[in-house]
């Protein structure tokens, strides 16, 4: 409350000059105020405010109140929108991850098979058939619940991976350098819609597809992207979102963007014709070509923001296809889990929401990044699975400035004059405001082996953003990070 | 209110020279419209929290309110009206006022204080004093169904959606009916409290709960007399008698002995239309009084069996019934 000022009427400065100016109100909560406002025509300005959800309140003033709050998120936030991923090399996950066989990496947090839906367990069956562990898709499946592979989450291992994200030694690895903080990341190629790994699909067309981008498409990737040098992927990313791609549902753009990049030192390599002709249809004629570089551009960003002490940016949005995790910057490597949500979408063919598994993929890092559901308004193309109109993408990517840190310095989206996306979530103004993060998503089948059955979005569980801020409000603010404040996952 | 405009519940009244610094909502409400009825405008009602003169708060949004109300150069005189305060509170909030020099009348319970005296309506009358403009009789509207003999005598049931209004109420009902008001089957509920708030609106926007609660003590054959208090203005429900009238006309209708008497808190300018609200209530068969001492006084009498069949005539002065 404002002491006033020596003035000589004495009464200006009073409550702010509250009593001898025209009331100028602004209202909060339930309408019936502000409408009997209203009808004593007295401006006034509605604000959509709704108190914490019940149980939130202590852990949300205590992360208010952590010293430097503010500045470590401003640190974290930061080091995510400077981050300038670039794809450097294509290599076999055995070499680059150092995976042994018998290991498989997957989506979301951890996961073992007696936990794992559908899809996730064809993902691994068909893993197991590439990597010639077993004969029979039965064999695989006896052999995976006898606890014969050793399961692991992408993440661990500064990885992502789409929908099932099944990762197995000889599948070749998108590899992502970022060029500011010296991260990497790593990320499949894209296999492509309908009957594919990621989606549970382990018949024997998915295996041979399997074989043959290992034995083909990433060497002759690999060839290309090392004559070519650093693909500046931010750069691709920037123009697509002008070109209609969100960067998670819609890749069109971009991924003919990288192909265009990627085709002259294809075609300079010492390959036959007809083999380099090959990898660029496949490329060419997979309109989600792009997703899995994107992806890896996201998580080297968000690695970067990792392990900064009193931070509240989410740095990991991940679901295995039973449970959502989120991993938040200054709690460390701890998942916050909770059941993943069934998707709300467009269905193919005679599918329908009974035949979705729960929500899976690493690709929420695109989101958790800046764009996929967070761009939506950069998508009209796409807003069918907003259910609708274009005033929908606008809304759900105009909603997002509520709960992120920043607005992206690179993406921007044309449809809002060019405003950066939102990017940054901070895991405390979800739980403060109530609003959920927009996801895009594929749809995998439930059933083990059926594939894709649709498109569209998916929200997180509210739960495991209060559970982060409660861990976050409980973390020492000595722990966890290097002495420079970097990231602490880069030993990963 | 600020500036005449109402933010949050507040009653419609004609601008004038008095501001108000409330620790009680219902209180300045009852007030403000008070004075309305003896044609006194209000400019300002700071609301300062029920729990501003609690020791731990000790007053500083009332010290801040005064010092505000005491610069506005348009502010002729102040009330402040709040809950029983702490006596530390209540000291610094006199000693503030003696300092301004802006005249201050304090309309605060305190006990050994004279300052309760009457309560809200004998504030009123006290803010009229100081202004030098003479006292009116209250608006009030009596019954206009006839009661049978005696009708009314009994326990003292009271539903109100104002708290301070309740324990005025109940302060005056303890004149008339003795200290200890449970022995003799009396009782008085806040349905404001937060005890009944909790996870629903406040009671006068819903009615729900009051509703519930007029009908168990109607159907209560110990209960002779009901007490509400129907307070009107913006933010407040846009109809109060087109629930409780009708649920008021049942009640007596289905009970000989049963008398109803309604505290109505508004003004002729509030969107529900005081007048029309008081004609409802009366003909509903419930004696209505813009006073809220006389509507508890009025209801404590036929509870004890010592009013006649109509109103009674408080003073001793001319009815001034809805020429409010």
């Amino acid at each position: 409350m404002a002491e006033d000022g020596p003035r000589p009427d004495g009464a200006g400065a009073r409550l702010g000059g509250l009593l001898v100016r025209e009331p100028r109100v602004v209202a909060a909560g339930i309408e019936v105020l502000a409408d009997a406002l209203v009808r004593q025509a007295v401006p006034v300005e509605a604000v959509d405010w709704r108190p914490p959800p019940p149980g939130t309140e202590d852990a949300l003033a205590a992360v208010a109140g952590l010293p430097g709050h503010a500045e470590a998120n401003e640190r974290a936030v930061r080091r995510m929108l400077t981050a300038r991923p670039h794809l450097v090399d294509v290599r076999p996950a055995a070499d680059v991850l150092g995976l042994d066989r018998g290991t498989f990496l997957h989506a979301g947090p951890p996961l073992g098979w007696d936990g794992a839906s559908g899809p996730m367990r064809g993902a691994l069956v068909g893993a197991m058939l590439l990597e010639g562990l077993a004969e029979t898709p039965a064999g695989a499946e006896r052999s995976l619940a006898r606890g014969g592979a050793t399961l692991e989450p992408c993440h661990r291992h500064g990885a992502v991976g789409p929908m099932a994200g099944v990762v197995s030694p000889s599948m070749w690895m998108l590899v992502v350098r970022d060029a500011e903080h010296g991260g990497t990341a790593y990320c499949t190629l894209n296999e492509g819609l309908g009957k594919v790994l990621r989606y549970g699909a382990y018949g024997p067309e998915v295996i041979e597809r399997l074989r043959w981008m290992g034995a083909e498409l990433g060497p002759l990737l690999a060839d290309a992207v090392r004559r070519h040098g650093p693909v500046d992927l931010l750069s691709i990313m920037a123009q697509a979102l002008q070109m209609g791609d969100e960067l998670h549902n819609r890749n069109r753009a971009a991924t003919a963007l990288l192909v265009r990049e990627l085709a002259p030192d294809l075609a300079a390599g010492d390959a036959p014709r007809e083999r380099v002709a090959a990898a660029l249809r496949f490329a060419g004629g997979n309109d989600h070509f792009f997703l899995n570089a994107g992806m890896a551009a996201a998580k080297a960003a968000a690695d970067a923001a990792r392990g900064v002490p009193g931070s509240s940016l989410v740095v990991a949005m991940a679901r295995n296809g039973t449970e959502f995790g989120v991993q938040v910057s200054g709690t460390g490597d701890r998942w916050f889990t909770g059941p993943a949500g069934i998707p709300d979408g467009l269905y193919l063919g005679s599918y329908g929401p009974g035949d979705a598994n729960p929500d899976i993929g690493d690709s929420a890092i695109t989101e958790t990044a800046g764009f996929g559901g967070f761009a939506l308004a950069a998508a009209p193309a796409i807003v069918r699975f907003v259910g609708g109109e274009v005033p929908d993408a606008l809304d759900a990517t105009r909603r997002m400035y509520e709960i992120t840190l920043a607005e992206h310095p690179a993406l921007q989206i044309p449809l809002l004059s060019f405003r950066g996306t939102p990017a940054g979530i901070d895991a405390a103004r979800v739980v403060r405001t109530g609003i959920l993060p927009v996801i895009d998503t594929g749809i995998a089948g439930r059933v083990a082996g059926t594939g894709q059955v649709g498109a569209g979005l998916v929200e997180p569980p509210a739960s495991v953003f209060a559970d982060a801020v409660r861990a976050l409000a409980d973390t020492p603010l000595t722990s966890g990070a290097p002495p420079d404040g970097g990231p602490a996952s880069a030993a990963r | 209110m600020v500036g005449g405009a109402g933010l949050g519940f507040a009653n419609a009244v004609r601008p004038g020279p008095v501001g108000v610094v409330a620790a009680s909502g219902t209180g300045a409400q009852q007030l403000m419209c008070l004075l309305d009825a003896a044609g006194v405008g209000v400019r300002h009602v700071l609301g300062v929290g029920g729990r501003d003169l609690s020791p731990a708060v000790s007053g500083r949004s009332s010290l801040a309110a005064l010092a505000a109300l005491g610069a506005d150069p348009a502010t002729e005189l102040i009330v402040l009206v709040a809950k029983a305060p702490a006596a530390r509170s209540a000291d610094l909030i006199r000693e503030a006022a003696r300092r301004l020099d802006t005249p201050v009348v304090l309309a605060l319970p305190a006990p050994g204080g004279d300052d309760v005296a009457g309560g809200l309506t004998a504030a009123a009358e006290r803010v009229l004093k100081a202004l030098g403009r003479p006292v009116p009789d209250w608006p009030r509207w009596p019954a206009v169904r006839s009661r049978a003999p005696g009708a009314g005598a009994g326990a003292l049931r009271g539903l109100f959606a104002g708290g301070t209004l309740r324990d005025e109420a109940e302060a005056v009902a303890r004149d008339l009916l003795g200290w200890d008001l449970e022995r003799g089957g009396h009782r008085l509920r806040d349905f404001g409290d937060d005890a009944y708030t909790r996870g629903r609106p406040h009671p006068m926007i819903d009615p729900t709960l009051r509703l519930e609660a007029l009908a168990r003590e109607a159907a209560d054959p110990a209960c002779g007399v009901l007490l509400l208090d129907a307070v009107l203005g913006y933010g407040a429900d846009p109809d109060p008698a087109a629930s409780f009238a009708p649920a008021l006309a049942a009640a007596l209708d289905g009970r000989d002995g049963l008398a109803a008497v309604v505290s109505l808190c508004g003004t002729p300018a509030d969107p529900q239309d005081r007048d029309r609200q008081a004609a409802a209530f009366a003909g509903a068969g419930a004696d209505v009084y813009a006073s809220n001492a006389e509507a508890a006084r009025r209801a404590a009498h036929l509870a004890a069996g010592t009013a006649g069949g109509r109103a009674e005539e408080p003073h001793g002065t001319r009815r001034g019934d809805a020429d409010g």
